[in-house]
Parts: C-alpha cells; sequence; structure tokens
C-alpha cells in the first residue's frame, strides 16, 4: 500500500471573476522512503496541490477528491484532526526562509514550541532534541545558536532550521515546496545534499516541488510534471529526461540553459573603440544603525570594482548574495558611489552638469529583479512606461507620448491593450516585458539588468533572454547583466566578471571563463550549479561547502575566500590577493595568490562520455572527500 | 479584467478607477445620499425655517416634536425651536471635522512622507518636531490661545488641526519607510526623477489607503473633541451651538424631553457611522487590486 495516495484530487478557487480550476484530476502515489519531484511552470497548480493535502488552501479553495495516508483520508479534514497530521505526518518546507520564521522569537523558542505542543516534551527535552536536530541539518554550532533571533542567520541558515523544523516530529512525509529558489548556488547544492541525506537517515519520503529541472534531477527518483493543474507526464526521473513524451515536458527540459552545452557563438565586440561606461576602484559603504550614539557603523559592500563595458557587449557579473552585485549596478549610475570613479563616454559622472547628466542618466537604464514589485501598483502600464519620458522633459504632459508608448510595448511583445490596465493583472514575464519597455522609453545606449530573469520560469526566463539578445543586436545596446544563474549569465555575456563580497575575484572573456576557472571561487560556483541531467547530476563530483559566507562586516586580513578554499595556504591568511593579470593578452585578471601555479582544470560538468548511463542506482547527491 | 481598452481610449487613471469602483458599492453610495442629505439640511435647514437658533420663547419651553406643527423637533428648555439648532450644531461640527482633517491629510501627510522618505538628519528633524507638538499639553494649548486671541470658532479649528496632523505625521511615516525600501521607488529613482516626483506621485498615492481610513477615523474624533471642548466652555458659546454641546444639554433633561437629546445625538451617530463606511468605501475604491469587491 502507497504510503499517500492521492486520487482524482481537484482544487477550485472561487474569485469575482471566474471559478479557477487549479488542480485538475491529480493522482499520485508516494511509497515510504520514495522521492518524487513534481515539475511545473508557476500557475502549473503543483503548490496548491500540496496546500490541498495540507489543508492549507486560502479561504476561497476547495478541494475534492481523496487523499489517503496510510489508508486514512486526510482531505478536508478540521483544524483540530488536521493539527495532529501535521508536523507528525506531513510536514512543509516553505520557498522564503525569511518569512517563515517569526522574527520576534529566538530559533530555541519557535522549535521547541513545536516539540512541547506536538510530543509533550519538557523545556529541557525540547530544547536537547531541537539541538540534535539543528546538528542533523549540520547548522554549525547549534547550542550556542539556539538565542539567536532569524536575523541573525543568513537564508542558508534559515533554510536548515526550515528543515529541522519539519522534521521535528519525525514526519513520514516531507514537502519541499521550491525550497532553493531563493538561495544561492553553493547553498542550494548543499541544502540539495541534505535533502537527500536526511531522506536516508530519517526515512522520509519526499516530495520537492521546483520549478527548476536542475533541483529534482539530482535528488528525486521519480518526476510528475505538472501544466495547467493537469499531470501531462510521470515516470522515472532519468525516463522523463531522456525522452519526455509531451512536447510541454520537452520545452520546460530544453528552456533551462545548460552548462555542460556549449555556450552560444557571441557576435565580436569590437573593443578598439573607447569604452561606453567606465568605474575605476569603485566603492559603495552603507551606514548601518546602531543603538545609542556611538555613530553609524559602516557596511562596505563594493570595495574598489573596475569595469568597462563597450557598445553591443553584453557583461555578466556573478556572485552569491551579499556580494554587492546589487550595489555596483546602481554605484554605475552614480547613486550610492563613496569613491571610485564612474566615466560615461569619457567624462567622469559626478563632473557631468545640466544637460549632459541628462542626456547620461537617459542613456544608461535599469531592469529589475522583481518583476511586479518594480512598477507602482497605482499606475496604468501608460503611466509607468511614459514616465522616464515625463521626468527627462522629452514630453511636457501624461498622455503626450502614447504612439511612443505602444511602440515600445510592441517592441517587447505587449500590446496597446494593456495601457490602461494595473501591473497586477499581468503575470511575473509581462510585467518584466513592462519593465524592459519603461528601461528602453528614452532609448538608451546602456542596460543594466540586476537579476532581471531570477524570479521568471525557466520558459519565460528564455522569452526574456532572446528579447534582450534581439534588443541588442537591433539597437547596439550595451548591456551588464548580473544574475546568480551561471548557466543564464553564460547565455548572453560577452565577458564576466566574478565577485565575491565586494571584490571581484576573476574577469575574462566567458568562454575562458566557463570552461577553465582560474580562481578556486569561480570553480566553486560552477561545480555548485546544478545541471538538469539526472545521469550527470549523479555522476557529479560535488564537494560539500563547508563556510557560508562570512559576515562583511569585520573581515580577517588575507584572501576573503580562504576559510571556504581548499587551497588556501599562510600567505593567503596574511596578505589580500589582488585582481592582476593573469594572460599575456591582458583580458584574464584573478585576484587569487595561487593564481599561476594552481591547476584547478576544467569543472566537473559529468559529461564523461556515453557510458554509466541508468545504472538504477539511488539518486542522491554523491559527496566523495577530496 | 479591464476590457481591452483602444489605444483612444480616454485615460483612466485612479481617479477615474475610483469612481469607477465607488459606483458600484452600494452601501458607499447609500452612506454618501445619507451624509449628503444631513449636511445639505444643516446648510439650507436654517435658512428655511422661520424660527431662528438663538430666539428664546420661555412660553414654548420643553415643547414634544410635532411634525405638523411649528417645532418639528420639539424645543428645548428656553423654548428655542431645536431643528434649527440641531441643523446650526451640524455646520459647527461638521466644519469643524472637515477642517481639522483637511488640515491633518495635507500637513500629515506631506510632512510624513517627507520626512519618511528623506530619512537621516532631516527625518529626525522633522520628527523631533512633531515630538514637541506632541508634548503640549492640549488643554494647556487650548487655553493659551483663548487667552491670548480671545475666544473665536476660528481658534477651536486652529487648535484642533494643529494636534491631529501629528498623528497622521507619525502614522504616514512610518509607512512611507515600508514603501521607500520597494523596488518600484528605486526604479523611479534610477530613471532619475526628482525628489518631489517620487513623494508625490509614488509614495503619496501608495499611501491613499491608510490615508483615507485614519482621515475618516479624525473626523468623529475631532467632532468629540469639539462637543468636549465646548462643554468645559472653550468651545463655542451659547447661543451658538454643536451637535456636541446640544448632546450635553440633552442629557441634563433627558427624563423630561428625551427628544432634546434625540435629535442631535441620532444626527451625529448616523453622520458618524456614514463617515466609517465612506473610508472603508474609499479605501477598497482607490486599490486597483481591489477592483471586484
Amino acid at each position: 500500500m502507497s504510503l499517500l495516495r492521492v486520487d482524482d484530487l481537484n482544487v477550485h478557487f472561487e474569485t469575482d471573476d471566474a471559478d479557477v480550476h487549479a488542480v485538475r484530476n491529480l493522482d499520485l502515489r508516494l511509497e515510504p522512503q520514495e522521492s518524487v519531484g513534481i515539475v511545473g511552470e508557476s500557475g502549473s497548480g503543483k503548490s496548491q496541490a500540496m496546500a490541498a493535502i495540507m489543508g492549507l488552501l486560502s479561504e476561497n479553495g476547495r478541494a475534492t477528491g481523496s487523499v489517503l495516508l496510510d489508508g486514512e483520508e486526510i482531505l478536508n479534514l478540521d483544524e483540530k484532526a488536521l493539527r495532529g497530521v501535521r508536523g507528525r505526518r506531513l510536514s512543509i518546507v516553505f520557498q522564503d526562509p525569511m518569512t517563515s520564521l517569526n522574527p520576534y522569537l529566538t530559533i530555541g523558542q519557535q522549535l521547541s514550541r513545536v516539540l512541547i505542543e506536538q510530543r509533550n516534551m519538557n523545556e529541557t527535552m525540547a530544547r536537547n532534541e531541537v539541538v540534535r536536530m539543528l546538528d542533523a541539518v549540520k547548522l554549525p554550532a547549534a547550542r550556542r545558536r539556539l538565542s539567536s533571533y532569524p536575523h541573525e542567520y543568513s537564508g542558508g541558515m534559515r533554510q536548515r532550521v526550515m528543515i529541522a523544523a519539519a522534521l521535528l516530529c519525525r514526519p513520514d512525509i516531507l514537502i519541499a515546496d521550491e525550497p532553493t529558489t531563493a538561495l544561492d548556488v553553493t547553498v542550494q547544492a548543499s541544502i540539495l545534499q541534505l535533502l537527500g541525506e536526511l531522506r536516508e537517515s530519517f526515512r522520509t519520503a519526499l516530495i520537492l516541488i521546483s520549478h527548476d529541472l536542475g533541483v529534482v534531477a539530482g535528488v528525486c527518483d521519480r518526476l510528475v510534471v505538472m501544466d495547467q493543474g493537469r499531470v501531462i507526464e510521470e515516470g522515472p526521473t532519468e525516463t522523463v529526461f531522456a525522452s519526455p513524451q509531451t512536447a510541454c515536458t520537452q520545452a520546460l527540459i530544453e528552456a533551462v540553459p545548460r552548462l555542460d552545452r556549449p555556450g552560444p557563438t557571441r557576435r565580436e565586440v569590437d573593443r578598439s573603440v573607447a569604452p561606453l561606461l567606465q568605474a575605476d576602484k569603485l566603492v559603495v559603504r552603507y551606514p548601518l544603525p546602531r543603538p545609542g550614539w556611538r555613530g553609524p557603523r559602516r557596511f562596505t559592500a563594493v570595495r574598489g570594482v573596475d569595469l568597462d563595458l563597450y557598445p553591443g557587449e553584453t557583461l555578466g557579473v556573478v556572485g552569491e548574495s551579499g556580494c554587492g552585485k546589487s550595489s555596483l549596478a546602481r554605484a554605475l549610475l552614480d547613486i550610492g558611489r563613496e569613491s571610485g570613479e564612474v566615466q560615461y563616454l569619457g567624462r567622469p559622472f559626478s563632473g557631468l552638469r545640466g544637460e549632459a547628466l541628462r542626456r547620461a542618466r537617459r542613456d544608461l537604464t535599469f531592469v529589475f529583479q522583481d518583476p511586479l514589485g518594480s512598477l507602482d501598483p497605482r499606475m496604468t502600464i501608460e503611466q509607468t512606461v511614459e514616465e522616464p519620458a515625463l521626468v527627462h522633459g522629452l514630453v511636457r504632459e501624461r498622455g503626450a507620448c502614447r504612439s511612443r508608448v505602444i511602440e515600445m510595448l510592441e517592441r517587447v511583445g505587449l500590446d496597446a491593450s494593456m495601457l490602461n490596465r494595473y501591473p497586477h493583472e499581468f503575470s511575473g514575464g509581462q510585467c518584466q516585458r513592462i519593465g524592459i519597455a519603461r528601461a528602453l522609453m528614452t532609448q538608451p545606449r546602456v542596460l543594466i539588468c540586476d537579476e532581471a530573469v531570477s524570479a521568471l520560469d525557466v520558459t519565460v526566463q528564455a522569452g526574456i533572454l532572446s528579447l534582450l539578445d534581439e534588443l541588442q543586436r537591433e539597437l547596439s545596446l550595451a548591456i551588464v547583466f548580473i544574475a546568480h544563474d551561471l548557466a543564464v549569465v553564460r547565455e548572453v555575456s560577452d565577458r564576466v566578471i566574478v565577485m565575491y563580497l565586494g571584490r571581484v575575484v576573476e574577469a575574462g572573456p566567458v568562454q575562458a571563463l566557463y570552461s577553465a576557472p582560474r580562481h578556486p571561487y569561480t570553480r566553486a560556483l560552477l561545480q555548485a550549479a546544478p545541471i538538469p541531467d539526472p545521469v550527470i547530476e549523479r555522476r557529479r563530483d560535488r564537494p560539500a561547502t563547508q563556510f557560508e559566507i562570512p559576515a562583511p562586516w569585520n573581515l580577517p586580513p588575507g584572501c576573503p575566500y580562504r576559510q571556504r578554499c581548499a587551497h588556501a595556504t599562510d600567505a593567503c591568511a596574511s596578505s589580500l590577493p589582488e585582481l592582476r593579470v593573469l594572460d599575456g593578452d591582458g583580458v584574464r585578471r584573478v585576484a587569487c595568490h595561487h593564481a599561476e601555479v594552481l591547476d584547478l582544470g576544467a569543472p566537473d560538468y559529468g559529461d564523461l562520455g556515453p557510458s554509466g548511463v541508468g545504472t538504477g542506482a539511488p539518486l542522491t547527491v554523491s559527496s566523495p572527500p577530496e | 479584467m479591464a476590457s481591452g481598452a483602444t489605444p483612444n481610449a480616454p485615460r483612466h487613471g485612479l481617479t477615474r478607477h475610483a469612481l469607477g469602483a465607488i459606483a458600484r458599492d452600494k452601501l458607499f453610495a447609500a452612506c454618501c445620499i445619507v451624509l449628503g442629505v444631513i449636511v445639505l439640511a444643516a446648510i439650507v435647514g436654517p435658512w428655511l425655517s422661520p424660527h431662528s437658533y438663538y430666539a428664546i420663547n420661555l412660553d414654548f419651553a420643553q415643547q414634544p416634536p410635532q411634525f405638523t406643527g411649528q417645532h418639528w423637533f420639539g424645543t428645548d428648555d428656553l423654548g428655542r425651536d431645536l431643528f434649527v439648532r440641531t441643523m446650526q450644531g451640524g455646520r459647527i461640527s461638521l466644519m469643524v471635522g472637515l477642517v481639522a482633517t483637511v488640515v491633518s491629510l495635507v500637513f500629515g501627510v506631506v510632512w510624513g512622507a517627507t520626512a519618511g522618505y528623506l530619512g537621516g538628519r532631516i527625518d529626525h528633524l522633522m520628527m523631533r518636531v512633531v515630538d514637541i507638538f506632541y508634548a503640549i499639553p492640549f488643554m494647556f494649548f487650548v487655553i493659551l490661545l483663548m487667552v491670548l486671541f480671545g475666544r473665536n470658532i476660528i481658534l477651536i479649528f486652529v487648535a484642533i488641526g494643529a494636534v491631529n496632523w501629528l498623528d497622521m505625521a507619525r502614522i504616514v511615516r512610518g509607512q512611507t519607510l515600508a514603501l521607500r525600501g520597494r523596488e518600484f521607488v528605486q526604479a523611479a529613482e534610477v530613471i532619475g526623477a526628482s525628489r518631489r516626483r517620487i513623494i508625490f506621485r509614488h509614495i503619496v498615492p501608495n499611501l491613499a489607503g491608510i490615508v483615507v481610513v485614519y482621515a475618516t477615523l479624525t473626523v468623529p474624533q475631532v467632532i468629540l473633541i469639539e462637543s468636549f471642548l465646548s462643554f468645559l466652555g472653550l468651545g463655542v458659546q451659547e447661543p451658538m451651538t454643536s451637535w456636541g454641546a446640544l448632546v450635553q444639554q440633552g442629557t441634563q433633561v433627558m427624563s423630561t424631553a428625551p427628544w432634546v437629546l434625540l435629535f442631535p445625538a441620532t444626527l451625529l451617530a448616523v453622520s458618524l457611522v456614514c463617515l466609517n463606511f465612506i473610508g472603508d468605501g474609499l479605501r477598497d475604491a482607490l486599490d486597483p487590486k481591489d477592483r471586484h469587491r
């Protein structure tokens, strides 16, 4: 008998517009200790199906069908009965570890509460059990951290805490709803590895919901692909990847940019001309509020970054969150810059006045990460898109440049019927197109995309990427493309810079950098990026990252990466490696003391040839010791 | 979903959108009509009636209401026509509510949004000014004004307005701090929009929901403050009156002439309830996301 047996599950939402049929006739079986991946684009009903099973549907939702847990019906139980099921039998880990924890309670209080209520433990017992569990999820110094508040934890640590919380009552089934979407690749890799290990040690079945095929490829035995509320394909992970039966699955697999395949060939960029944009030793600092009268503590987000950008070129910027990518992007527009210089067309930004400054501001535009959040909810699409024209005085009054607004909307693949609507009526991809239309309004020469596709589904992401490429070709835009997803950056970039804690650690042409990284950090990033192929993913050598990023204030002297670096020596602890030119041609720059002698080799993308396919071994992320 | 508008369709910004939403909200419409009738009656009532609000006629003291006779709402213990007095009181009360709310809206929103958006030293300075105003005892402030400038209804407006914008400024500042971190505000910054533009085109419209609700709560609050002041002898002076003053008089003769309390109290209560519903309706109407409620 299956552990979980879902038959003909339907979920409806009653909205004022219509009755939305979110999940249609879902059948699902889950055996004990099995791991099933549910993939699909956003809106495919994968999360709502799980919410229905957990009894977490919102007020206007209605679920019909049958969900048997060990032969017992659990669908539509009342709150009291559900409390016996949730946590003890079924547990869930949500996407956003930042908002899933109560900021007013310490981690210890929050977790032991669960045990005290669900398993009738006393305070001391509960505390000890919590420590055991936090150790199990590999939270360093767990006992000491019990009295810390959630904001003192990093994103990866919080997600570990959430997993620990979910496992506290030893559930039979752990549902992880996009557990790594909000995390960096390196952290993602370690969380996925952790989930795989915990499944073994706690004998838990796992349902992993994700839009990212790379994530499920390594962890799941079986895949369920959903589209528009229906299951369109189901089968062993390897089979689904190797021979997808439906066009939709195929599109989903093909839309993911893959590191193990050769990247696209880019147009040749003419670097003999003067660079459009040049940054010189940029430093960005933020004041951190401190209690009392001691004056602000300062946090340095960008520590002396140089870069240049030529017309028609795309410069990729990658790094983990907190490495200063976004601060760098804003500093390029002269926002928040503390020292250093940005030159636009050979003239320093700070020296620009009047018309020249306006010209520069018109020429440099920005696309944001959060498609919906970057649009004012109280402005119509027309008002949003025409705003740059108004701000720069290209037109005098609202509505005066409607034809241009329509032209821009059509340019990005939208149409004029959207003019009078509000942002919330559109999907993420459409909102991002609106954001791009707004950025194009002033006929810019440089587009700075700050994680512009990170929040989008893979298929939508592919659409936006090709749009950017098209725009670049037609308008000879220069693009600064900031992202944490290395595969995406490779798709669009000519050159890439890798940032770590406010500094550039490696810079170079995209092909060279991806095929032969010279800085250990670059290699670690490439190594951590998942590849959407179960066979390859299983075979990859993926050393566990021991340390998360150190706090960016009070950095110890020496190389900031040395605590995470397998090749660190005493020299690394004593002096900070400068970014220096490595190759003769002057394009490859690395900040590592050992760059000349270290042979890192090509990152392991698992392409060992055609052998070893489909051996049927359990699919967990392997972690052989170095 | 909105109908597929043609490029030549009229603009429909927030105002237009709000009007559409209001047209669909029946409770809102009903409250507007009721309040409108009360306001209209307060304005024209005293002119239509043959009586004046101050004429004393002891022969007709405490006459019960006669809807066919001379005194529709009856008379008070001095024989003054209660209908005219209630309408006259309504003028004062509604006027106090309106003026104080407008002051607190305009001043509080601009002050709070500016402080919150600019942040840093300016924020500190602006909020310390608010704190200083808070620290002045209200009654002391009113008495001081009365002593300095003599009794005057205008001073009541000034005093209440000067105190009420403080709450609004604080609430708006808090909201602005939250809004400032949102990406659409950053988007406006990188476009190169001026601070003025960001505050008035992006911050203030997004404050509308909370501001409207708070403003409609301010009206009843202010009306009650005014009646309290009148009760202490610092507000409107006999024979001029307000709803608060009338209710206070009514309570004294409640057992012998309940109508003296009943009419002004009912009108006051009905107006306040209507204002609350109108506030809720406006908040929903101003939120583009909430269009189908």
